[in-house]
């Protein structure tokens, strides 16, 4: 054999051991085994400026997170129980929605499902209606009376794959979007309600979720 | 060559390839960034792109996007998307981040061949929120033809190209914008405590 040859399969072994390392990677989003699926909204504000102008401009959940006083890296993530989560590095800071500061609401209008979950792997579908409260000071009722709130209202979709059950465990993956949300927002820097429109939408896949 | 001699060279090079992915997974924080070319057996043409030169002036410049390590081993298409999934999960907490170097994976990951990452990367590059993304998303969108890819790259370049409603200058001292905000919390509070309609 030539000693390029023999080189060549040293780096085929090596290649492959990093590939496989890099799909094996373990999840930080399966904690306490349940599968937590980061969200990212994104929302274009639009309101008269000072100069009696119509203007623009945009908040992201990155940005929700710094009004409610999180340090960077920390993550939106909807888990247990439909609830919106603070998440980072595979833990829970909080959870938001029993803190009354975020609500992610979905209202299943039609679904469908494949495979015979738990025994078997399968599939489910549905899309619906889903709305976002988020008010930094916990009033969602009246959203002036925050520094930050808003109320997005959309059609979404949500697809999940399961594997069968082992052992009470089971894989997950998750896929959730909306698109064209439209609402109401408030601003304190603004003061202002105005119309916001946005998308939200996450992924999330893991390993050693409990059934 | 002598059987003795080749397999002395063989153990070398696994010797080495080893050492380099163990130090490369030793303490790394999330892991660096090129995105992931992975290819199954039945393999499609990759989704080219041009290379991406990103310098964000505002920040220390982020490390130069190092070209893709493309791993042509075949996988599973369980092990296919397991590392699509890693990817996405990195991406979200790149976004997340403030650092030149996530900007930087994450402007990688927008070329990547795997339309499901491209997409994430599209996400997060809108959530990190630097406008150093804009070029880069404005010129992968002229060479991308793919129409729905382009639009949600020239979208994304306009979100970032808008400034944050929290910079919005309305020109509203905090005392008078503490003042309404007393107003309007003693009318909501009013509002609430008014006697119910009478039922029609």
């Amino acid at each position: 054999m030539k000693l390029t040859k023999i080189l060549m399969c040293a780096l085929a072994v090596g290649a492959m051991i990093f590939a496989t390392g890099q799909a094996q990677a373990k999840s930080t989003l399966v904690i306490d085994g349940n599968l937590y699926v980061p969200i990212t909204v994104k929302g274009t504000f639009t309101y008269v400026d000072s100069k009696g102008k119509i203007s623009t401009r945009t908040a992201t959940s990155k940005q929700i997170i710094s009004q409610l006083g999180y340090a960077k890296g920390i993550i939106l993530a909807i888990g247990p129980g439909a609830d919106v989560y603070a998440i980072n590095n595979g833990v829970v800071i909080t959870n938001l929605s029993l803190g009354g500061y975020f609500h992610v609401t979905m209202s299943d209008t039609l679904d469908t499902s494949t495979g015979d979950f738990p025994t078997t792997k399968g599939t489910y579908s549905e899309v619906g209606v889903v709305t976002l409260d988020f008010a930094s000071d916990r009033d969602l009722e009246f959203l002036d009376d925050n520094t930050f709130a808003f109320n997005l209202t959309g059609t979404y979709t949500y697809n999940e794959s399961d594997s069968a059950v082992v052992s009470d465990l089971y894989k997950q993956s998750s896929k959730f979007s909306s698109k064209n949300l439209g609402g109401l927002s408030y601003v304190s820097d603004v003061d202002e309600i105005m119309p916001v429109s946005g998308s939200a939408s996450g992924s999330a896949s893991g390993s050693g979720v409990t059934y | 060559m002598r059987p003795k001699v080749v397999a002395i060279i063989l153990l070398a090079g696994l010797a080495a390839v080893t050492g380099i992915y163990l130090i490369k997974h030793q303490g790394a924080p999330p892991p660096a960034a090129a995105p992931i070319a992975i290819t199954e057996a039945k393999s499609t043409t990759p989704h080219m792109a041009p290379p991406i030169a990103n310098v964000p002036p505002s920040a220390p410049a982020p490390a130069p996007v190092a070209a893709a390590p493309v791993v042509t081993n075949t996988l599973t298409p369980e092990q296919r998307q397991a590392a699509i999934d890693a990817e996405t999960d990195r991406l979200q907490q790149w976004s997340m981040n403030d650092d030149p170097q996530s900007l930087s994976n994450i402007l990688a990951d927008l070329s990547s061949p795997e339309k499901e990452i491209r997409d994430a990367a599209i996400d997060a590059a809108e959530q990190f929120g630097n406008t150093n993304a804009i070029p880069v998303l404005k010129k992968l969108a002229a060479n991308d033809g793919d129409p729905e890819e382009k639009a949600a790259l020239l979208e994304a370049a306009h979100f970032l190209s808008l400034p944050s409603i929290f910079d919005a200058d309305q020109s509203i001292t905090p005392a008078e914008r503490e003042a309404r905000r007393q107003a309007r919390m003693q009318k909501n509070a009013g509002n609430q405590n008014s006697p119910a309609p009478p039922n029609q």
